[in-house]
């Protein structure tokens, strides 16, 4: 017997990006910042919205304050008797909560991970039932044989399983995740052009100082669209501010190994758990992207 | 098109000249890079909210223009190797008087943010002669004119036997005969030279370098596995440098890109001139009492260097503790200069080996190491008996960089990240300060980093994580 979960939703994750430093707690040089008013960096991934650390982002004044809104839910549950073959709905599942406890996307500018291709670590995976019950919690070891290796130490091999396979541009299953009309670059820059009208709106009602300085650099950032450099490009290339709209990371799949702290489905505490999943969609001004993906369950009892 | 002082019109002349170029841009990069490390970084420091959110937007426009002064040594570095010259990571070391560039009048010292360091650099970046305070507002030259320009006869204000005997002595020059009246000018007479050359002895003859040798980034280049494919996404464009054309689109973007005299029309609010103008008339607009640097000293160095002309410029830094991470970072500066002269050396090497050793270079030492050591030493004492912080001094020790031969390239290295990794380790202020103290913390992650490199790079990058 299986349960399968299928989750998906926005995200957040408030870090650095290059050439900033990975530890950079408020962001310089790269095109991701905590602004005024805001705490530091904690670069950890929020799947949901009471997380400690998370802190969401007005898009808009008004009917216009739309944008990405964090939690990461079961949008289909299913047991599979493996033995009949045959799928029954799970529908206690449905609207559980999944978070990845800790979690962060780790690269450290080449030194662990090159190109963009982040591993995840740590890997710990709790899902709560929509009435807020944990009824699962695992995590996952880069090594079995020594649960403390730091990531630091891995090994290629270790890294290359908590990482993704690799990264699509204009990805047509990230544009109908986040809702953007098609792939184009167009697209993507006509999204960012109405996220700087919605925000310059939102700055004609905002009187507090501190407010009206965060939403100025978002709105400068925004303004930056087109790169500026172009002399090997042969014209000016889309940048990365809305280019990495419709980026997707794919290909995660990470067979959870490691310790089990909650089962409360009959989970098989001795086989690992398949966890698969996607991101992409990533938003620099939400600091939030979106990720879609499957945990299967043995278990040895069920339903 | 003001007159040119110098006609450069032997490839001696263009060499020594480019030479003079990448001392300059090592120098302004490394100035730049000083009063952005030296910005407050949060409301602890006594900024409020508004002011940090203020302070980080000037860091960032520093940080770019600094970045594109590495591009500007890159593309001179190219520009010396089509020509079969060779790289140049000479300097001398800050405090430098400004008679010490002659009429340039390039003053060199490590100085924290503040109007009058702003002032300076605005300096440097001025096109000539300097244009009124409507220039930043106005709309530059569409870019089909700007080679039109370039190629126009010049008008000199030398004689060439005259401009050849001084521009041919280059960087090693008696500070008093560099004749060059400004970067603008310096540039722009190098692209009058380029084509000068290029009529006397034909093209043909004067591009005779080993242009695999170049690097450069962008679609196509050789060094795709890494960012070298995507570049522009960093504000920078390296081109490569084969023939007359590529040597003058690579002097127009720089010239652009500083300056702005010759920018295009939707460009020159971001020339380096018209973001320090811009960021002096913010500065000055500020009431009396924001201060958005740390309290850092000038030339914060670890010893007084023979080569040093202001001496009393200088203030050695006396705190044991901090004077240790100066070294430290002083010794990743100068090991990252060292790979960078075999990286563009002409000792052969494969394709891998370049990649290697970008790899190793541009993002992790640049920055995972030297950017958090500098922000590190402008929050620590300088002194044992006196108020002041600390900074990166940007010293060589050494008058010349040599490499060693080429099979012990790899062992060399080795060596040194192994003695980097041990110097982290082993530094005192992990005994003097409490183990959550922020710094120590940061301190630690870096020496966590660079063990991960000493142990990757004796694996031959065995160990990283994939890339695709």
């Amino acid at each position: 017997m299986w349960l399968y979960l299928s989750f998906e939703g926005y995200f957040q994750m408030r870090m650095a990006t290059d050439p900033d430093p990975a530890d950079e707690p408020r962001g310089v040089s790269g095109y991701t910042f905590a602004l005024a008013g805001e705490p530091d960096f904690d670069n950890l991934l929020h799947l949901q919205p009471d997380e400690e650390g998370v802190c969401e982002r007005r898009f808009g004044y008004g009917k216009n304050d739309t944008g990405p809104r964090v939690g990461v839910t079961v949008r289909q549950a299913k047991w599979y008797d493996d033995e009949t073959l045959v799928y029954k709905e799970a529908p206690e599942y449905l609207e559980a909560r999944v978070s990845f406890v800790k979690a962060q996307l780790t690269e450290r500018n080449g030194i662990i991970i090159r190109n963009d291709l982040f591993a995840i670590d740590p890997l710990r995976v709790q899902v709560r039932n929509k009435r807020g019950t944990l009824v699962l919690d695992r995590e996952d070891f880069l090594d079995p044989n020594n649960p403390a290796l730091p990531i630091t130490q891995a090994n290629s091999e270790m890294l290359e399983r908590r990482q993704p396979q690799g990264l699509t541009d204009n990805s047509v299953e990230v544009a109908k995740a986040t809702g953007l009309p098609d792939v184009s670059n167009d697209s993507c820059i006509n999204n960012r052009r109405i996220r700087q009208r919605n925000l310059e709106e939102l700055l004609k009602h905002t009187k507090k100082p501190v407010e009206r300085a965060a939403l100025a650099t978002r709105i400068s950032q925004l303004n930056i669209l087109r790169r500026w450099w172009d002399l090997s490009q042969g014209g000016k290339p889309i940048d990365r501010r809305a280019h990495q709209l419709t980026l997707q990371a794919y290909g995660w799949a990470v067979d959870i190994n490691g310790a089990v702290h909650v089962n409360k489905v009959g989970a098989d505490e001795n086989t690992n758990w398949p966890l698969s999943f996607w991101m992409g969609g990533w938003d620099g001004d939400a600091l939030c992207a979106y990720i879609s993906g499957y945990l299967s369950i043995p278990c040895t009892s069920g339903t | 098109m003001t007159s040119l002082t110098i006609e450069l019109t032997t490839r001696d002349d263009l060499i020594n000249t480019l030479h003079l170029a990448a001392e300059l841009e090592h120098n302004l990069m490394c100035q730049y890079l000083f009063a952005a490390y030296t910005m407050k970084r949060s409301t602890s420091e006594g900024l409020s909210e508004v002011q940090l959110e203020k302070t980080r937007g000037w860091g960032a426009l520093m940080t770019l223009v600094a970045r594109q002064e590495m591009e500007h040594m890159g593309l001179v570095l190219n520009l010396l190797t089509a020509i079969g010259g060779t790289p140049y990571f000479r300097r001398p070391n800050f405090p430098q008087r400004k008679e010490r560039y002659g009429k340039l009048g390039i003053k060199s010292e490590l100085t924290r943010f503040d109007k009058e360091t702003i002032k300076r650099f605005q300096g440097f970046e001025s096109p000539h002669p300097e244009p009124g305070p409507e220039f930043c507002a106005t709309r530059g030259v569409p870019r089909e004119d700007i080679r039109a320009l370039l190629l126009a006869p010049q008008v000199f204000t030398q004689r060439p036997t005259e401009a050849t005997v001084t521009a041919a002595r280059g960087a090693q020059l008696p500070a008093s005969e560099i004749e060059f009246t400004s970067v603008q000018d310096l540039y722009v007479s190098l692209a009058a030279g380029f084509v000068t050359v290029v009529e006397r002895i034909g093209e043909k003859n004067l591009f005779i370098g080993d242009v695999k040798a170049e690097i450069w980034g962008g679609p196509g280049t050789p060094y795709g596995e890494g960012s070298m494919d995507d570049l522009s996404q960093y504000g920078l464009d390296l081109i490569q440098v084969v023939d007359l054309k590529s040597a003058l689109d690579a002097i127009v973007e720089i010239v652009e890109q500083g300056e702005g005299i010759l920018a295009p029309p939707d460009y020159i609010e971001h020339t380096h001139y018209c973001i320090y103008t811009n960021m002096l008339n913010d500065l000055l607009d500020e009431k009396p009492g924001f201060d958005a640097a740390r309290p850092v000293v000038r030339n914060p160095l670890t010893r007084m260097h023979p080569d040093i002309t202001a001496a009393r410029e200088v203030n050695i830094i006396t705190r044991p503790e901090t004077r240790e991470i100066a070294s430290l970072f002083n010794f990743t500066y100068e090991t990252m200069l060292l790979m960078m002269l075999f990286l563009y050396g002409s000792s052969p090497k494969t394709k891998q080996q370049r990649v290697d050793f970008m790899n190793a270079i541009f993002f992790p030492l640049m920055t995972m190491f030297i950017r958090p050591l500098s922000e590190i030493l402008t929050q620590l004492p300088a002194f044992k008996d006196k108020k002041g912080n600390a900074g990166p001094g940007f010293e060589l020790s050494r008058d010349v960089l040599v490499l060693p031969q080429p099979a012990n390239i790899w062992s060399e290295f080795q060596r040194r990240f192994d003695i980097l990794a041990w110097q982290f380790d082993n530094l005192w202020i992990y005994e003097l300060r409490p183990a959550d103290d922020e710094i120590v913390k940061r301190v630690r992650y870096m020496t966590e980093n660079m063990r991960r490199l000493a142990d990757d790079w004796r694996a031959h990058w065995k160990n990283v994580g994939r890339g695709e």
